[in-house]
C-alpha cells in the first residue's frame, strides 16, 4: 500500500520537476544586465553589510532631551523600537554600502529568556538569519541588537534557535501579505511612527 | 573551480570570478523567480536584486554552507517581499477607483508562460507553491527549506503534500489532454 504511494508520488515527483525544467528563463540579456549591475557595484568586504561594526561597543553623544523624548516614546507606544534621529552622532561613519543614504541607528529588543541564540532578519537583511545576531543584554533575558536603517517603512521578525520565526510581540504587525508568516513593522526617520 | 572557491576569490579582490557564479546558478533561481511570481518582468528585477544582495553580503557566506542553498535563501526572502510589494500596490489601487478602472489587467507572463504547469501553480495558496517549487522542482531537502523559509520540516512537509495533492490530478488531466 505505501509502496503505491510512494511509486505514485515519485511519478508525480519526475513529471513536475521534467515541466519545472522546461521553464522558459527570462530575456536572455537578463543574465548580461545582472553582471553589468554587479560590476558597478561596490566590492563586497569580508564583513558583508559589515553591520557587526555597529554592534561594537561605541561612544555616542547624545542630548538629554532626545533620552528622555525617545523613553517616552517607548512607554507610550509599548514598541520595542527606539528611533535615534539624525542628531545622534555616532563615532564612526556609516558603512560604505549605506553611505549614500541617511541612515538611523535603530535598537531592537526581545524579551526571550529561553532562547540561546537569536537573530534579527528583515528586508534590509535579506532575510537572512545569519546576518544580525542578537546579543544577550546584562538582564540575561532580553536581547539587543542596533542596526543602520534608511528612512521608511522596514518589516521584521526575530529568530529564535536559528529555526522558529517569531513577530515582534510588542510592535505592529506587517500587513497581511501573500506568504503570511510572522512579521512586524517599524518605520523609521521622517515618515514617523506607525504602519 | 567550486562555488566556494569561487567566493573566496572574489573577496580576494577577483571580482570578475562572481560572474562564473551568476552563470552556475541563473538557470534555477530564474526558474523558480518565474514560476513562483508568475511574471518574467518581476522574476528579472527579482534576480537582480537577489545577485547584487548576494555580492554585497558574500563576507557573510561560510564554507560550510552550501553556496546554491545560501543564495536561494536571498532568492527565496526576496520573492517573498516581492510578493509584499505587490499586494500593497494592489492593495493602493483598490482604494483608487479611477486608477483600477484604467489599470490594464495584468498579463500572467508577456513570454507566453502560460501552459498546465503555470496554470496549476496559479491555483495554489503562495506558501504551497514555494514549497512544492522548492521540493520537487528545486530538489532542497527539508533541512535548507526550513533555514530558509523559518517554517518548520512538518510545517514544509504538509505544505507540500497539500500542494501535491492539490495540483496532482489537474496536472494528470492536463498531460492526458
Amino acid at each position: 500500500m505505501s509502496d503505491g504511494r510512494e511509486t505514485t508520488d515519485d511519478v508525480f515527483a519526475e513529471s513536475f520537476r521534467r515541466e519545472y525544467r522546461r521553464t522558459p528563463l527570462p530575456d536572455p540579456g537578463a543574465q548580461a544586465r545582472i553582471v553589468a549591475a554587479v560590476r558597478g557595484a561596490a566590492p563586497p568586504s569580508r564583513g558583508g553589510f559589515r553591520l557587526a561594526a555597529w554592534l561594537e561597543p561605541r561612544t555616542i553623544t547624545l542630548r538629554p532631551v532626545v533620552v528622555v523624548a525617545a523613553a517616552v516614546a517607548l512607554i507610550a507606544a509599548g514598541a520595542l523600537l527606539a528611533r535615534i534621529d539624525s542628531r545622534w552622532r555616532l563615532a564612526a561613519p556609516p558603512p560604505p554600502t549605506m553611505a549614500s543614504q541617511p541612515l538611523h541607528a535603530v535598537q531592537f529588543l526581545l524579551v526571550a529568556p529561553h532562547a540561546s541564540r537569536v537573530a534579527l532578519v528583515g528586508d534590509f537583511n535579506g532575510w537572512d538569519a545569519a546576518a544580525t545576531p542578537m546579543r544577550r543584554g546584562a538582564e540575561r533575558d532580553t536581547w539587543m541588537v542596533t542596526v543602520p536603517l534608511a528612512s521608511g517603512w522596514h518589516a521584521y521578525a526575530f529568530v529564535l534557535d536559528g529555526g522558529r520565526w517569531i513577530q515582534d510581540p510588542r510592535a505592529p504587525l506587517a500587513p497581511p501579505d501573500e506568504f503570511g508568516g510572522p512579521r512586524s513593522v517599524v518605520v523609521v526617520g521622517e515618515h514617523g511612527a506607525g504602519v | 573551480m567550486s562555488d566556494a572557491a569561487l567566493v573566496a576569490l572574489v573577496l580576494a579582490g577577483d571580482l570578475g570570478a562572481y560572474t562564473p557564479l551568476v552563470s552556475r546558478h541563473y538557470p534555477s533561481c530564474a526558474r523558480y523567480a518565474r514560476r513562483v511570481l508568475g511574471n518574467s518582468h518581476d522574476a528579472e528585477d527579482v534576480l537582480q536584486e537577489t545577485f547584487l544582495l548576494a555580492y554585497r553580503a558574500l563576507g557573510r557566506y561560510r564554507e560550510q554552507d552550501r553556496f546554491r542553498a545560501w543564495l536561494f535563501r536571498i532568492l527565496v526572502n526576496q520573492c517573498r517581499s516581492h510578493g509584499r510589494r505587490r499586494a500593497r500596490q494592489a492593495r493602493r489601487l483598490l482604494h483608487d477607483h479611477e486608477a483600477r478602472d484604467a489599470a490594464e489587467p495584468r498579463s500572467p507572463d508577456e513570454s507566453g508562460l502560460d501552459d498546465a504547469l503555470q496554470a496549476a501553480l496559479g491555483s495554489l495558496d503562495p506558501l504551497l507553491r514555494e514549497a512544492l517549487l522548492l521540493k520537487y522542482g528545486e530538489g532542497l531537502a527539508y533541512e535548507e527549506m526550513a533555514r530558509m523559509t523559518g517554517a518548520s520540516i512538518s510545517a514544509l512537509k504538509m505544505r507540500v503534500k497539500r500542494a501535491r495533492d492539490s495540483i496532482r490530478v489537474r496536472l494528470e488531466e492536463s498531460t492526458h489532454e
